[in-house]
């Protein structure tokens, strides 16, 4: 027996060894690090468009020699996104390693026609991040995720960094993908993503948000405005903070409030065979600026007042939105199907079933509820 | 295979040869004589004196060099040679010089010629007396030793400094002068065939287990050697069935933690010759606890023994893994960490696996050579080391940057944890092998083995990883990652023996 | 390895609970019936008391035959009944080990190694598990208590770094399409609790209060489950439905400081369980065979049984990769319930009315 043990530790010994001549790990450095990947339709297949860090450098590091560009671009074509990706290897050598990318762009057309068929690649690899963020390019995904920012600036970290925004922002807005795939997937929610523009200005170029893109199925069919951006923020309990202003006539003064907290709460109910929801915003903000051609003090009814206004601003604001996307759009990209359903699963699968059919009957009452905590470090304005 | 592998190590070996039957001492003096001389030889330090006590022919034998002088001449010798009325009957003046004229207390009577032979050789004088069918020894050992020292491998900030020394006399009046109170025993055992070592069994008779002490003896006993050098001669002997990668059997220099084991109801085994002591049994968890704990606050223990428990993770994992993350799992690293890993790596000729393995082996030899070396050329071997490892290579690109900072760390955190340097440092490098062949799952694996291995060493009854597993929440709770304050732990004393299975 | 060794309860109950809880890692709604997200909480509930009903010829042989277990149970009946219920067991263990070893396989070339062959891994786990095996009961016990420590641990971690991302706006309605669907998924995960099989073999080697620890058990995985499910669903919405390994997907989510996942931590505590998993598969294996043949070959019988599951697997991994992912749950619930139920039941009531009839026959005597 002990023979038999030591015999097959030895033959285990030596298929160990032996596989480790074919050893199936890539290293680092045979590795393509990706860091942003555009997608364009062609009428043969896609353009993947992926920026990845230059690891190759032009001298030793530690000699202090010149390291050259610390991203490169790369174009490369296939029939669909994976072998285009996978063609990258044949021009350079090394297999791309995606799992550390941070940003999925689609040019404008590409998100128009359906994106459906460019992200099953990204749900079946096990090594992509489901936070990456998604986003349509303006023009093409090439142009975006190719742009020059500058000397040794990462486009995917400056396109990521105006996503961050999203927290202190109401206009801007951040889907990860697994978000982007759930509101695709879903019968009930119309997805939506940030649409980036990139501008020239002067000798480099600048990448900003431009809107959000709503998509019906899986198509991007149309735009939010910043205020639609905003009300979607908020009925959707992504805002976290942000600015927003007020004209009050009495005081002929013009306020910006800073949104310090806010909430949004949403209440389904049927009344008299209607689909009603009531949305509670409840906010807290601060004064951050006032301005009027004459001066005044900040006092109680004052304040009173910007309250009112600010519910009144934000109660029309969500109104609105939802009015142009209910009505113009037949588009529900807030999710009060999903809580609908989630509320009256019975009176759904009897009376809705469709919940877009359902949309134009659907009315939304909305309440705000702002508190103004602090006034800043002034009495009055000047 | 394995059969040619035993015929030539028996080409080059010899066999134990066992134990001969006791020769009794004759009551004819000559052949006694003869007998000695025949056993000792012609060695120039045993000194021979024969004599007339009275009218019966007496003879005297010593080692030069292991005894004191001084001392044969004042308690021995002297007093023999100048005593009146003597009794003319042999053992009558044997006895007569035993109570009477001797005034040293370490006395004995032996009945074998070969234990007379082996107390020779340890220091005693013997004395024969023609007619007497036995001789007397007596002990006036005075051998050049060492004197206690400061402990060298478990320094301690606070608390007692000196260590055990070679002289297993010695470290017993170490441990007897902390613990002055009779239930400490110490039973001796003699092992070796030819070096007759004296091992001394310690343990505080009203906790220790009898069963355990008795299965201690009879291991030590099973002990077939020819020659026993030091404590790591018996060590196998005491360890558990199991072929374990970690010691199950403790080591210390230090007298205070010998006490603080025995006070835990463990038997704490010196060597003669062997500046450590062994304690058995031992846990898992004490590699990571130091006297300094108790002397601290709880706090600041618990601090040092996460500290410990983490310098040993990545003294074991942390290259394997480096090695795994760079051949397999880029994706856990963070982006700017990945690309400065990248950028350093894409310069080196080697793969991970083979520069990871290349440059913790150059640490070794390093190291080695530093320890074995005298202190003044050691210091040379670590400049050299440093400037060839830490500088010229990166600058050359064989090996890049955070390797370096690997084996930095590796290095470091292994000393943090130095009870278990050596298993660690072999450890180290199976795991990079591993984590080059088959990544994080081979890691995983391997961590898996060395649990099973750990787990399946049973000590004298008590599991190896207890208080863990089993689990022993009392044990855990009051001295494990953390300890209590002397007002709690204090009241009570941890019994070993409670953590059975 | 120690034959007779006991362990105690509360270990058998980490090493068994640990099991269990592999399988509920392997969750995959691929496999199962596709049913809406919140349906799965009812069903964990219907999935203990199915758990609980499966159990009664586990509560009646430590009942009526205490410190004897199935083989033995059998023995008062005849020896070749034991030998027969030893060889069941035993075909019905090295069925559970392929499983295992097929959905380690499964995840590993899904996820940790995407573009490698298994073939090394395979071999690296079972020659693994084999040493493992040869340890003995002690050496699971412990393992197991300590795996599951650093289980609970890696969980709570990873809970913690995506609770941000938790929305209960994800989960459905439950019951939305009537209580059947969770009645499935419920079928489902109890015909994955082989554990039932291994206690029959293992309950007499432990020491203890037996009930209280099943009670204890079955509350852990109840709880656990939950919870799991719920971070699943509350946390990646319909997007689990899309994935082989939602458990994996919900890891990937998790986010802290600059690390951007902790997969790793998951893979870590999953490869570790299902090695475990197997060694204590193949020293059940090991266990029934000396049961079956002679006591003295136990180490032979672990390496037997490992290498059939390495030939098997290896040659064979194209066609049977995933078994529980090919059957139907019709035919998986069909074996579970023959070899986990019908079996041990069979066997306790032969013995029982042995047993009767022996005491009439000594009474009218």
């Amino acid at each position: 027996m002990r023979k038999v043990s030591k015999m097959l530790f030895l033959v285990l010994l030596i298929v160990l060894l032996l596989s480790g001549c074919s050893t199936p790990g890539l290293e680092l450095k045979n590795r393509l690090i990706v860091q942003a990947i555009g997608i364009d339709e062609t009428q043969d297949g896609v353009r993947v468009t992926l920026q990845t860090l230059n690891t190759e450098m032009a001298g030793n590091p530690n000699s202090g020699a010149d390291l050259g560009e610390v991203t490169r671009c790369l174009t490369v074509e296939g029939a669909t996104v994976s072998e285009a990706i996978s063609n990258a290897a044949k021009s350079e050598g090394k297999q791309p390693l995606i799992s550390q990318n941070r940003l999925i762009v689609f040019g404008r057309e590409t998100a128009k026609s359906g994106l459906y068929t460019h992200l099953d690649y990204f749900v079946r690899n096990a090594s992509t991040r489901l936070t990456v963020p998604v986003a349509v390019s303006d023009t093409t995904a090439e142009e975006l995720v190719s742009a020059s920012l500058g000397e040794n600036v990462l486009t995917a970290d400056s396109i990521t960094d105006i996503l961050d925004g999203a927290r202190y922002n109401t206009n801007i807005v951040s889907q990860a993908l697994y978000e982007f795939v759930n509101q695709l997937s879903s019968e009930l929610t119309d997805a939506f993503i940030p649409v980036l523009r990139m501008e020239e200005a002067g000798e480099e170029n600048k990448i900003s948000m431009y809107s959000v893109g709503v998509f019906q199925d899986d198509r991007m069919t149309y735009e939010l405005s910043a205020d639609d951006v905003t009300a979607l923020m908020l009925l959707t309990d992504k805002a976290q903070s942000g600015y927003f202003s007020v004209d009050n006539e009495a005081y002929s003064a013009q306020t910006v409030l800073r949104i310090k907290k806010t909430g949004t709460k949403i209440q389904s109910k049927v009344q008299n065979g209607k689909i009603l929801f009531n949305v509670q915003v409840k906010m807290t903000v601060d004064i951050l600026e006032t301005r009027s051609d004459t001066p005044f003090s900040l006092d109680k009814a004052y304040l009173l007042q910007t309250e009112a206004l600010a519910q009144q601003r934000i109660s029309e604001m969500i109104e609105a939105a939802v009015r142009r996307c209910f009505l113009e759009q037949n588009s529900d990209p807030f999710g009060f199907g999903q809580r609908f359903w989630k509320k009256y699963p019975a009176q759904f699968k009897s009376d809705v079933v469709h919940w877009r059919n359902a949309l134009p009957t659907v009315e939304v009452k909305t309440q705000a509820d702002v508190s103004v905590e602090r006034v800043g470090n002034g009495v009055e304005n000047l | 295979m394995w059969n040619w592998l035993k015929k030539e190590e028996n080409r080059v070996t010899r066999s134990i040869p066992p134990d001969e039957p006791p020769t009794r001492v004759y009551a004819e003096i000559e052949k006694n004589i003869l007998y000695m001389k025949e056993k000792l030889g012609a060695s120039f330090d045993i000194l021979y004196k024969q004599t007339y006590i009275g009218k019966n022919k007496a003879f005297l034998i010593m080692d030069d060099g292991m005894c004191d002088n001084l001392l044969v001449t004042q308690q021995v010798v002297g007093p023999i040679m100048e005593m009146r009325d003597i009794p003319d009957d042999p053992s009558e003046q044997m006895a007569y010089i035993r109570d009477r004229i001797s005034s040293g207390i370490d006395q004995k009577e032996n009945y074998s010629l070969d234990d007379a032979v082996t107390d020779v050789v340890s220091g005693l004088v013997i004395l024969f007396i023609d007619g007497v069918p036995f001789c007397e020894a007596f002990g006036v050992q005075g051998f050049p030793k060492r004197a206690i020292d400061n402990a060298q491998t478990e320094v301690q900030e606070r608390g007692a400094q000196e260590a055990f020394v070679e002289s297993f006399k010695d470290n017993v009046a170490l441990i007897r002068r902390r613990v002055r109170s009779p239930v400490a025993r110490f039973e001796l055992q003699e092992l070796g065939a030819t070096s007759k070592t004296r091992v001394c069994i310690c343990y505080f008779a009203d906790r220790t287990d009898r069963q355990m002490i008795d299965e201690v003896k009879s291991r030590l006993k099973k002990a077939k050697l020819d020659m026993v050098l030091g404590a790591g001669y018996l060590r196998p002997f005491l360890e558990s069935d199991v072929t374990a990668i970690f010691t199950s059997v403790g080591t210390t220099e230090r007298p205070d933690i010998a006490c603080a084991e025995m006070a835990e109801g463990r038997a704490v085994i010196l060597v003669d010759g062997t500046p450590f002591a062994m304690i058995v049994p031992y846990l898992f968890t004490e590699n990571f606890q130091s006297m300094d704990d108790y002397n601290h606050r709880p706090y600041y223990a618990l601090f040092i023994r996460v500290l410990k428990f983490f310098s040993f993770l990545i003294s074991v994992f942390l290259p394997g893994l480096y090695v795994a993350v760079c051949t397999f799992h880029q994706e856990i690293l963070p982006v700017s960490m990945l690309y400065d890993t990248a950028v350093q790596e894409s310069i080196t000729p080697l793969p991970v696996m083979a520069e990871a393995i290349f440059i913790h082996f150059l640490y070794e030899i390093v190291r080695e050579a530093g320890l074995r070396m005298p202190k003044s050329v050691g210091h040379a071997v670590s400049i050299v080391g440093a400037l060839v490892i830490g500088d010229t290579a990166v600058s050359a690109g064989l090996i890049a940057a955070p390797m370096l900072i690997v084996v930095a760390m590796t290095a470091i955190s292994s000393f943090v944890v130095s009870k278990i340097y050596y298993p660690v440092s072999v450890l180290r490098f199976a795991f990079m092998i591993i984590g080059g062949l088959a990544g994080f799952y081979g890691i995983v694996l391997g961590f898996g083995v060395v649990l099973f291995n750990m787990c399946a060493v049973t000590a004298y009854g008590t599991p190896y990883v207890a208080p863990f597993a089993p689990m022993h929440l009392g044990a855990l709770w009051r001295d494990s990652f953390w300890r209590l304050g002397w007002k709690t732990l204090g009241k009570r004393e941890l019994q070993i023996h409670s953590l059975e299975k | 390895m120690k034959g007779s060794a006991k362990i105690g309860v509360w270990q058998l109950c980490c090493v068994l609970l640990l099991s269990r809880l592999l399988s509920t890692l392997t969750f995959s709604p691929v496999g199962a019936e596709r049913i809406n997200s919140s349906d799965y909480f009812p069903s964990v509930i219907f999935a203990a008391m199915m758990i609980l009903l499966f159990s009664v010829p586990l509560i009646l042989q430590k009942h009526y035959f205490p410190g004897k277990d199935i083989a033995d149970v059998a023995y008062t009946v005849s020896p070749l009944l034991s030998k027969a219920t030893g060889i069941s067991y035993v075909l019905c263990f090295s069925f559970f080990t392929l499983v295992a070893v097929a959905r380690l396989e499964m995840f590993v070339g899904t996820i940790v190694f995407p573009d490698s062959d298994s073939a090394l891994f395979i071999i690296l786990c079972i020659a693994a598990a084999c040493y493992a095996a040869t340890l003995g009961l002690e050496a699971i016990g412990r393992v197991g208590t300590i795996s599951l420590v650093l289980f609970t641990g890696a969980f709570a971690f990873i809970m913690m770094a995506m609770a941000d991302k938790v929305e209960t706006v994800n989960l459905s309605p439950v019951f939305y399409d009537g209580v059947e669907p969770s009645l499935t998924a419920a079928l489902d995960a109890a015909t994955r609790t082989v554990e039932l099989a291994f206690a029959a073999v293992l309950l007499p080697r432990a020491n203890g209060k037996a009930g209280r620890a099943f009670a204890v058990c079955l509350l852990a995985f109840t709880c656990f489950a939950e919870l799991i499910l719920f971070f699943v669903f509350a946390g990646l919405g319909d997007f689990a439905q899309t994935q082989m390994f939602p458990v994996h997907a919900v890891a990937v989510l998790s986010e802290f400081s600059v690390f951007r996942r902790f997969d790793v931590l998951l893979t870590g505590v999953w490869i570790l369980s299902a090695f475990i998993k197997i060694s204590l598969l193949l020293y059940l294996q090991s266990e029934m065979l000396q049961k079956v043949f002679s006591r003295k070959w136990n180490k032979l019988y672990v390496l037997l049984a490992g290498l059939l599951i390495l030939v098997i697997q290896v040659f064979l991994a194209g066609t049977v990769t995933d078994y529980y992912f090919t059957a139907g749950l019709a035919a998986r619930a069909g074996l579970y319930i023959a070899f986990v139920v019908l079996v041990p039941s069979m066997v306790i009531a032969a013995a029982l009315i042995k047993r009767k009839r022996g005491h009439q026959h000594a009474q009218s005597e």
